[in-house]
């Protein structure tokens, strides 16, 4: 049970965290369930697929950003994008894609723009190759096809 | 109120997938991200990475080709570069089996609907300089090539109207 201004999140593995409301609520899904009802306040609310891992993470990157929103001295803007920096850096391709999908369930913008373009700038000035060798994307285009592109497009290369 | 709203043209995206290969493929190649990320995603990339993304496979070609992606592209790439305008023209090509689609097969439909064709504009934006769009390489003129190749593209006035800028 979690004391008066904390929530409790359990992940979809079983595993319970313990955050400040301020920090559970920067995802707009968990503030409408909470605003809407009170039991989710008191009681454990479960973070329907989302493991324990990719929820540890998601509450790391909303403590520093609910603290710096709070205090804009100690947490400046410069330290949030350090710390921001950081975060995408440190994830694997699974974590990310995870992170993604998770923070696009809880509705957390910010943490959304920033995985988004982490993985655009990934793509960025990548040839095709390349690209489907990152993100193990398999090349479903005929020869037939592949010659035809070529053909059509070969000012662009 | 916003992100609902965004919600509701994601969706929107994906009944008009519906029919065609473009979802399915995306979230193989993207370990089952959904389409509405995936078009986070690929909306933030800068338009002459968009064109090595059309052809690094089918789906995401497709992904890219269909209507909606290009005011997601030109809203988010505009808030990323701020002033700096880049761009890219996207003419698409039309084959003579239009006029009979109930002899389109798999190959033709695709390139029907599903491949963007870019070229680039030479000079720095600020207007499009040359009101003929010789520019486009692929703009052809006279009918000729009407009848010695199978496919032909609509010429001027056609081009225009299919033509769209991202930017």
């Amino acid at each position: 049970m979690a004391s008066k201004g904390n929530l409790t999140l359990k992940s979809c593995n079983g595993k319970e965290f313990i955050v400040e409301e301020k920090v559970a609520v920067m995802s707009t899904t968990i503030k409408n369930m909470v605003d809407v009802d009170d039991s989710f306040a008191q009681g454990v609310i479960p973070i329907i697929g989302v493991d324990g891992k990719i929820l540890a993470k998601l509450i790391e990157y909303c403590k520093e950003h609910a603290e710096a929103d709070e205090d804009e001295e100690v947490k400046s803007e410069e330290y949030l994008k350090k710390f921001d920096e950081k975060f995408v850096d440190e994830l694997n391709l699974n974590d990310l894609y995870d992170l993604l999908k998770a923070s696009n369930y809880l509705e957390i913008t910010k943490l959304l723009n920033l995985l988004c373009q982490k993985v655009a700038s990934m793509i960025k000035g990548k040839k095709p190759e390349e690209i489907r060798r990152i993100f193990n994307i398999k090349n479903d285009f005929t020869p037939e096809e592949e010659e035809e592109i070529n053909r059509q497009n070969p000012w662009a290369f | 109120m916003g992100r609902r709203k965004n919600r509701s043209t994601r969706l929107d995206i994906d009944e008009y997938d519906d029919d065609s290969t473009a979802v399915k493929k995306e979230e193989k190649g993207f370990e089952n991200l959904p389409s509405d990320i995936a078009l986070e995603v690929l909306s933030r990339v800068d338009p002459q990475t968009l064109v090595s993304l059309g052809r690094v496979s089918l789906g995401l070609c497709n992904f890219i080709g269909q209507p909606e992606f290009e005011p997601h592209h030109s809203r988010n790439c505009k808030a990323i570069a701020g002033k700096t305008i880049t761009g890219l023209f996207l003419q698409e090509r039309y084959s003579r089996q239009e006029r009979h689609p109930a002899r389109f097969d798999d190959f033709q439909l695709r390139w029907y609907f599903g491949h963007p064709r870019f070229a680039r504009i030479v000079q720095q934006a600020g207007g499009i300089q040359d009101p003929s769009l010789e520019f486009l390489k692929q703009h052809q003129s006279g009918k000729s090539k009407t009848k010695s190749s199978k496919n032909f593209y609509i010429y001027a006035y056609f081009e225009i109207c299919s033509i769209s800028v991202l930017l």
